[in-house]
């Protein structure tokens, strides 16, 4: 069973939601994710979770209500159901 | 998990691209203020003489030109997941062009030359058919469902309209070939240059940046869809009554200059509405700039209107001057001096971010731009604005005003060489073979 620790950034400044999140995830243990809410997408933020080795699924909930969980890539424990390649 | 469709860290395009764009914008708005400072009072006496042509150029070609072609090739990837191909190549040659195809176009105002005028023809012709070809075909691939994209689809279109213009007005200066329609020619240039290109390109950005970095709620949907496409629609109309006889050609430039000031006015109140809800109740540089420019936005569009209906007021030569000082030192500068305070270092941050992983910290934006050093300059330049609109009806008040615009730019160049000064201690901490 995955643990998840769950991360608001909505309302700060950018870019301290990646200064946050990227902080998180370096503290990540395996089977262990971060569900991060943001009040919108955080598109650059992908390329740098790609380059530390992190995977991600985003989901809008709605206009200002994002969701992304974070797993360190190969964390089967870790990833959503359905993504434990 | 993969990367959303368009995005990859290899999209964002090395930091020199925009940076060199941005790093010689201030450097003709010193230019402008130099100019000023040497014309004195007499710039005033009309805006068909040779310095107030050679001015015009170096702000909105020069300051406004530079920064938004490095703001649009940065945003491209970003706002509109479509980066511009082969970026590195495209930057060089568009700044080795453009830089001194303004300075030869603005020497050639100035001395009344014909070959800088020629040489600056080819330069500024080539510089923006290669800008308009890259980012035309990025815009191209974009999806249509995002407003920033249909903003900057037709800033771009309008970008044309006034390069075609401009050009064949400098071919006119350059080769003396006998142009019954100059006073027309140009009139129409500097409304597509000024309403079209600049402030189409800036409503259609901040449909973006304004939320982003200002955490205000997202422009209403009423407004993203349609006021970028009704305002071209109406430079579209404004041009096509300009060829009206005598007569009934007055009323119709009146009604639809009537309308394209209302819908600047929606967006500036809009604007400073949505900055009224922002999450953040602190102000910040940015968002000062932003509020003096929808300020100078709604005083500039209401004195374009008021000059159209007073007739007494269009005698008065200061009208002109006010206006085009309002809109372009007042609206166009403040905004884009506001974003380069915001883009600027988070670009740099975000590079850094990239290049530094697990090597060492990152430094905060705050360190990167500190905010007294960004406020002094910005008080400067909400200063240098009444002054140089005030100047258009008392001329000597130019000495102050352009003492004050060029020290704000002097401030504005040295802190954004702060920030990348910071950028090059930090990146000789990568590790080799890294892409910057």
């Amino acid at each position: 069973m995955s643990q998840e620790r769950v991360l608001d950034v909505r309302g700060l400044e950018p870019p301290e939601p990646l200064e946050r999140v990227l902080d998180a995830v370096a503290t990540l243990q395996p089977g262990e994710r971060v569900r991060m809410i943001h009040h919108r997408e955080p598109c650059l933020l992908y390329p740098l979770l790609s380059k530390r080795g992190f995977s991600h699924l985003a989901e809008a909930k709605s206009e200002d209500h994002h969701e992304i969980l974070i797993w360190r890539r190969g964390d089967a424990a870790a990833a959503p159901y359905g993504l434990q390649q | 998990m993969s990367l959303p469709a368009g995005l990859s860290f290899s999209q964002a395009p090395p930091i020199q691209v925009p940076l060199r764009f941005f790093l010689s914008a201030p450097l003709f708005g010193l230019l402008a203020a130099l100019l000023m400072l040497g014309d004195g009072p007499s710039l005033m006496d009309s805006r068909w003489q040779p310095s107030v042509l050679a001015l015009t150029h170096l702000m909105t070609l020069g300051f406004l030109g530079m920064a938004m072609v490095g703001a649009m090739m940065q945003l491209l990837p970003v706002a509109a997941g479509s980066p511009v191909a082969h970026p590195v190549g495209v930057a060089r040659a568009v700044h080795v062009l453009l830089l001194p195809g303004v300075l030869l176009l603005a020497g050639g105002f100035l001395f009344g030359a014909h070959w800088p005028m020629r040489i600056a023809m080819f330069l500024l012709g080539s510089g923006f058919t290669v800008f308009v070809a890259a980012v035309g075909l990025s815009l191209k691939r974009a999806s249509s469902d995002n407003p920033t994209v249909v903003g900057m689809r037709f800033a771009v279109g309008a970008l044309v309209v006034t390069a075609a213009l401009g050009l064949t007005l400098v071919s006119n200066y350059g080769w003396d070939w006998w142009l019954i329609e100059r006073v027309r020619l140009t009139n129409l240039h500097l409304t597509w240059g000024l309403l079209g290109w600049v402030g189409l390109l800036v409503v259609g950005v901040s449909y973006q940046v304004v939320p982003m970095f200002q955490l205000t709620p997202s422009y209403p949907k009423l407004l993203t869809r349609w006021l970028t496409m009704a305002l071209f629609a109406l430079l579209l109309l404004l041009s096509a009554v300009y060829m009206l006889p005598e007569g009934v050609r007055e009323p119709a430039i009146l009604a639809v200059c009537l309308a394209a000031a209302t819908g600047f006015m929606v967006y500036a109140v809009v604007t400073m509405r949505l900055q009224l809800q922002r999450r953040r109740k602190q102000s910040d540089v940015t968002l000062l700039f932003w509020r003096f420019g929808m300020v100078c936005l709604l005083l500039a569009s209401a004195l374009g209107v008021a000059g159209q209906v007073i007739p007494v007021l269009d005698k008065v030569q200061g009208d002109n001057f006010a206006l085009a000082f309002l809109f372009v030192a007042g609206f166009a500068v403040s905004v884009v001096n506001g974003m380069l305070y915001k883009i600027v270092p988070f670009l740099i941050w975000f590079h850094l971010q990239s290049l530094l992983m697990g090597v060492a910290r990152v430094p905060n934006m705050k360190l990167i731009m500190p905010e007294a050093r960004m406020r002094r300059q910005m008080w400067l330049h909400f200063a240098s604005v009444p002054a140089l609109v005030l100047s258009a009806f008392w001329p000597p008040l130019i000495y102050p005003a352009a003492l004050l615009f060029g020290t704000s730019m002097v401030l504005l160049e040295v802190n954004l060489l702060y920030a990348f000064r910071i950028y090059q201690q930090n990146v000789k901490l990568a590790p080799k073979g890294e892409p910057s």
